[in-house]
């Protein structure tokens, strides 16, 4: 709360605020079955009984042909890069409100039986990194039912 | 070609000089700026406007409803209206809905506004907001990100990074022309590729700035647009294609929504050869990596042949197919703004009075896009000749 | 529960997971505006924006008029008394709103007072559950030290 100067000397009321909405985010038994499953440290995903792609998240209808899918399908947990960054600017995290710490890398990572899985990557060094090299996920020791339930995906040694 | 019910005219155009500080004006004062422009503009008097459309981004200034108290500065005291907010693409979404209002005979005048303040909140925080709350939301980080670099590297090798950066120059050169634009600066390749890391590969200068700013424009029928002063520039068509709602695939041969647009757009309205056909293309290009993938997109070249253009010039003011005149969204990006003054730019080309950034040639149609979400893609086609003609 | 008769789905798969939605804003008042909070601050002054062209008085003071359009550069002194056109009554604490302001233990009263000289009505709070319509109110102002031209230097309003 309070008052500024602005460059030509003038006050001007300025309000400073943090909106800190709380809210809890339902579900569903479909993207629940999944969250549920990373604690046993397993990927699952459904795969749509017409067009055949796995779905990973899984979803409640397949986006392309808008049927429901039919089956579950446990997920090889490995997969190829499909395509990173590595995060030098510091953002908030919305759901926490604490800034996130830098660097660090994002990636794509293609999985075996299709879909992907956007998320972190343990290797800050770009130059290690291509897309088509082979990640393998990291998981950690307390799982809670969340995407962060692994700490990121390393390289496969020797990639 | 579409089915229209009658023709639709832009009549005026009104933009704020768009800024990094506008701490002299609050959100209504900054809208009003461009609302004042218009009536200008167009010689249009307030209480003969039968409606209006507006919108911003949600979350961005931290104001719920922003529509409620949004009267005073759009003018939309007891008339008609509504806001539209559908991310990064809202501005061109609200032309989208006045074409609708106008074209379906409901009313002969709608004026659109688009506005951001964006200085009043946390741009990158709010975009993450977008994200699955239950999947990605804890690794997404907004607009930053450097994954279609990697990619075009990948593909392209040097090349790439080198037109990337080049075509930040370009925007930086034509936005110096351009009195509106935010960053009107003056930079080189090398000022591009020293400039500090955002998220590898894409660095400050490749980025779009946070700017404040708002633009309006008036959509009136065939037969309001003859009584008023301004050129007409005739609304031909548009298009949006959605995707859907997680990153995982955007880079991973899914639904390209750019390049189904344009391919929706072209086959519509008889266009064989976007780059011969239309004169000028105002593609909203959040940063450079994207607008390097992007150009390819739109116009359908799938061997990266964007990449020895960029090189060559062809893109510039005076270049075979001038892309973005005004300095692009990598000069100002209000971002619920930004998407409506493609549209605008667009038309002031084929009004032919854009001003120091005007290209030196008759422009017939003009192209102009919207981006947001995770890859939805709203195409406008404008020209200067009616639809039906 | 979302149900399907293709795919096998189980109800302890349906839960809810916690988040917030946080985010920093600051909001800027504008040139014009500034002046009204300003003067609340420094004079216990309370001004309204005058339309030179219909001669509305907008309290809180707006640059623009509503009705026509018309640019306001006028700050004209309203108050301090004015009448209680419309209340309601608050019986609930919001801990929420506690991080921004002071608040009033409720019972408190939500007010719609039309100040002397304003057109508009002024949204404020009154101590209590006994105002009624038609009241003449005062404003409450908040200590030298504690204002910071902001709504909230007026602490209240109350019975004349
Ligand atoms: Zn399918
Ligand atoms: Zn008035």
């Amino acid at each position: 709360m309070g008052t500024k100067t602005d460059k030509q000397g003038r006050e001007i009321v300025e309000i400073r605020y943090e909106m800190a909405i709380p809210g809890t985010f339902a579900t569903g038994p479909i993207m629940g079955h999944m969250l549920n499953k990373l604690k046993d440290k397993e990927l699952w995903g459904n795969r749509c009984g017409k067009c055949q792609n796995v779905l990973f998240p899984p979803k409640i209808v397949c986006p392309k042909c808008f049927e429901e899918p039919t089956e579950w399908v446990k997920l090889d947990d490995w997969g190829y890069i499909a395509t990173f960054d590595v995060v030098h600017f510091p953002t908030i995290n919305p759901l926490t409100g604490i800034m996130r710490e830098v660097p660090y890398t994002t990636l794509i990572v293609a999985l075996p039986n299709g879909g992907g899985f956007f998320h972190f990557c343990l290797e800050n060094d770009p130059e290690k990194l291509a897309p088509g090299k082979k990640v393998i996920p990291v998981w950690k020791d307390k799982r809670e039912g969340r995407p962060s339930d692994l700490e990121g995906w390393v390289l496969e040694e020797g990639q | 070609m579409t089915k229209r019910m009658r023709n639709v005219a832009i009549s005026g155009i009104g933009q704020t000089r768009h800024r990094g500080h506008r701490e002299d004006v609050n959100m209504v004062e900054l809208v009003s700026e461009a609302v004042e422009a218009v009536l200008e503009d167009s010689k249009m008097d307030l209480k003969d406007i039968d409606c209006i459309v507006h919108g911003n981004m949600e979350l961005f200034e931290g104001v719920h409803q922003p529509d409620m108290w949004h009267v005073l500065g759009d003018g939309a005291y007891g008339k008609a209206g509504f806001r539209i907010t559908t991310g990064g693409t809202t501005g061109a979404t609200i032309v989208c809905s006045a074409d609708h209002l106008v074209a379906s005979g409901m009313y002969d005048s709608v004026l659109a506004i688009g506005w951001e303040k964006q200085e009043e909140g946390m741009t990158t925080t709010g975009i993450t907001n977008m994200a699955d709350p239950l999947w990605e939301r804890e690794i997404q980080t907004g607009a930053i990100t450097g994954t279609h670099g990697v990619m075009m590297m990948n593909k392209f090798g040097e090349p790439a990074n080198q037109a990337a950066a080049e075509f930040r120059v370009l925007m930086a050169d034509n936005a110096r022309k351009n009195y509106k634009a935010h960053l009107r600066i003056e930079i080189t390749r090398k000022d591009v590729l020293a400039s500090r890391v955002l998220a590898w590969p894409l660095r400050l200068l490749h980025m779009c700035p946070e700017s404040n700013g708002a633009c309006a424009i008036l959509f009136v029928s065939e037969k309001l647009a003859k009584k008023l002063p301004q050129k007409p520039v005739w609304m031909h068509d548009h298009v949006t294609v959605h995707r859907q709602e997680t990153f995982d695939l955007v880079n991973m041969g899914d639904l390209d929504t750019h390049g189904e647009a344009a391919r929706v757009l072209y086959a519509r309205n008889g266009i064989l050869d976007p780059m011969k056909q239309v004169g000028v293309f105002e593609m909203y290009d959040p940063q450079s990596w994207w607008a390097l993938d992007w150009l390819g997109k739109f116009l359908m070249l799938e061997n990266g042949e964007q990449i020895e253009m960029i090189l060559n010039g062809d893109f510039a003011i005076d270049g075979k197919f001038p892309v973005n005149p005004s300095g692009g969204v990598v000069s100002s990006n209000p971002i619920g703004a930004t998407a409506i003054i493609r549209v605008a730019e667009a038309a002031l080309q084929i009004r032919g009075n854009a001003g120091e950034h005007q290209v030196p040639k008759d422009v017939n149609l003009a192209m102009s896009t919207g981006f947001g979400g995770t890859f939805w893609t709203v195409l406008h086609l404008l020209g200067a000749e009616k639809p039906d003609k | 529960m979302y149900t399907t008769d293709k795919l096998p789905l189980d109800q302890k798969d349906c839960f809810g997971k916690f988040g917030l939605m946080s985010i920093p804003y600051r909001y800027f008042a504008g040139l014009f505006l500034s002046e009204a909070m300003i003067a609340l601050r420094d004079d216990k002054k309370i001004l309204g924006a005058k339309c030179e062209k219909c001669d509305k008085v907008y309290v809180p003071p707006r640059s623009r008029c509503e009705k026509d359009f018309s640019k306001i550069t006028e700050l004209v002194e309203v108050g301090p008394e004015g009448t209680v056109e419309e209340i309601t009554v608050v019986n609930y604490e919001e801990e929420y709103f506690k991080k921004f302001c002071s608040m009033l233990d409720p019972p408190y009263t939500m007010a719609l007072i039309k100040l002397d000289g304003a057109s508009t009505k002024l949204l404020h709070r009154i101590p209590g559950d006994k105002i009624k319509r038609g009241d003449r109110v005062k404003p409450k102002w908040a200590a030298d030290d504690k204002r910071e031209a902001m709504i909230t230097d007026i602490e209240y309003f109350e019975k004349v």
